[in-house]
């Protein structure tokens, strides 16, 4: 047996002794002889401490059978095994401590890389497939129809068709949100399909781009690549441009809500008051988490369409840097 | 525990440290590769509206 292990036995038999001497937890009252020293706590002919002298007075008149039973406990935990027992116990612990920060870890930190690296290849390569080379000219598009003053009207924006489940169909521009800021849409808000990929998720039952109603889409705050952490950032009057083979629509954020998780009239075709939508037009909703390391709430972002441009007309000027030719 | 396992691994020093080191990699392999994502899955499932 190592000196420590001399050192541990020791205090645990001094913890044991002070346990079953002291007055709490005996059943019989203070000896006799103690009496005179009680008002001072010192014995009136020693001069010692009276509770020592009534320790060493109360294990000479305990009882021989009472005694049995706490040998019996002190030497089970003197014993090898328990000692054993509670440094696998500790050492388990300790273990777990570490599997959670390391998981911790992995997942706001490590896997939050690797996510936003793959979601960022995959909406380069939607870039690169859907960006006509000769289409930055915009006005010479053959589907514009010029007019002398203002923006032009590529007529009303063709409705997408319905994609398949976990389908990637666009690509989000926020400048707002830094000039790298390209995200993948795909359709269902399946986590292992979707959103668990750093993608925009859009919601099934809610209405396609281009389509009167609202088009809501589901995204992550905190974790898998983080895709919408910035989202508190987002002011009104910012763009949001959503990039399909059909070409870009554009929103702009009108308002931002704070809703609990049950709160599903936010992507109905027509939100709620706060929403400030009106039968017939065209939003663009997101959900993300808050707080950003929580799930207690969610916040809402409200965009209304402005507009779009087929592809061949080029992107708008404000995300024309950031698309990827 | 860990204690222990230093001395039922066969070997000098070094041999022992490379076979734990072998050892901790296959762990973290396995803490990343399959705990930590079945971990993930079960722990971001939701019902409601949002993420």
């Amino acid at each position: 047996m190592s000196k420590s292990d001399d050192a541990l036995d020791l205090s645990i038999e001094a913890a044991i002794e002070a346990i079953e001497f002291h007055p709490v937890f005996e059943e019989i009252g203070p000896p006799e002889d103690s009496a005179s020293g009680a008002s001072t706590g010192l014995d009136a002919s020693t001069g010692l401490d009276a509770s020592s002298k009534s320790r060493k007075s109360l294990r000479n008149k305990t009882p021989k059978s009472r005694r049995k039973p706490r040998k019996a406990v002190r030497e089970f935990f003197l014993s090898r095994a328990f000692s054993q027992s509670l440094g696998v116990v500790g050492e388990s612990l300790i273990t777990l401590g570490v599997i959670v920060m390391l998981f911790l870890g992995w997942q706001l930190w490590i896997n939050d890389v690797i996510i936003s690296n793959e979601s960022g290849a995959v909406a380069v390569q939607n870039a690169e497939k859907w960006t006509t080379p000769n289409a930055t000219k915009g006005p010479n598009s053959t589907s514009a129809t010029p007019t002398t003053a203002g923006p032009i009207d590529y007529g009303p924006a063709p409705v997408m068709s319905k994609a398949g489940a976990d389908e990637v169909f666009g690509n989000f521009y926020i400048p707002r949100l830094g000039n790298d800021y390209i995200k993948v849409a795909a359709e269902g808000v399946d986590a292992e399909g979707t959103l668990n990929r750093g993608y925009f998720g859009h919601y099934p039952d809610s209405q396609e781009p281009g389509e009167s109603g609202n088009m809501a889409f589901a995204v992550h705050r905190a974790g898998h690549g983080s895709p919408f952490r910035a989202a508190p950032q987002l002011r009104t009057g910012d763009l949001i441009v959503l990039q399909t083979a059909e070409g870009y629509y554009q929103y702009r954020v009108r308002n931002m809500e704070y809703v609990m998780p049950t709160e599903v009239s936010v992507v109905s075709a027509v939100p709620g008051e706060s929403s400030q939508a009106v039968e017939g037009q065209s939003l663009l909703t997101i959900t993300t988490c808050n707080p950003e390391l929580g799930d207690n709430e969610r916040l809402i972002t409200y965009a209304v369409f402005v507009g779009w441009q087929p592809l061949d007309a080029g992107p708008p000027k404000e995300i024309a840097s950031m698309v990827k030719a | 525990m860990y204690a222990a396992l230093w001395k039922v691994l066969p070997g000098p020093r070094w041999a022992r440290a490379l076979i734990i080191a072998g050892m901790g990699i296959a762990v973290l392999a396995v803490l990343v590769f399959l705990l930590f994502p079945w971990l993930d899955y079960i722990l971001t499932r939701s019902v409601e509206v949002g993420p």
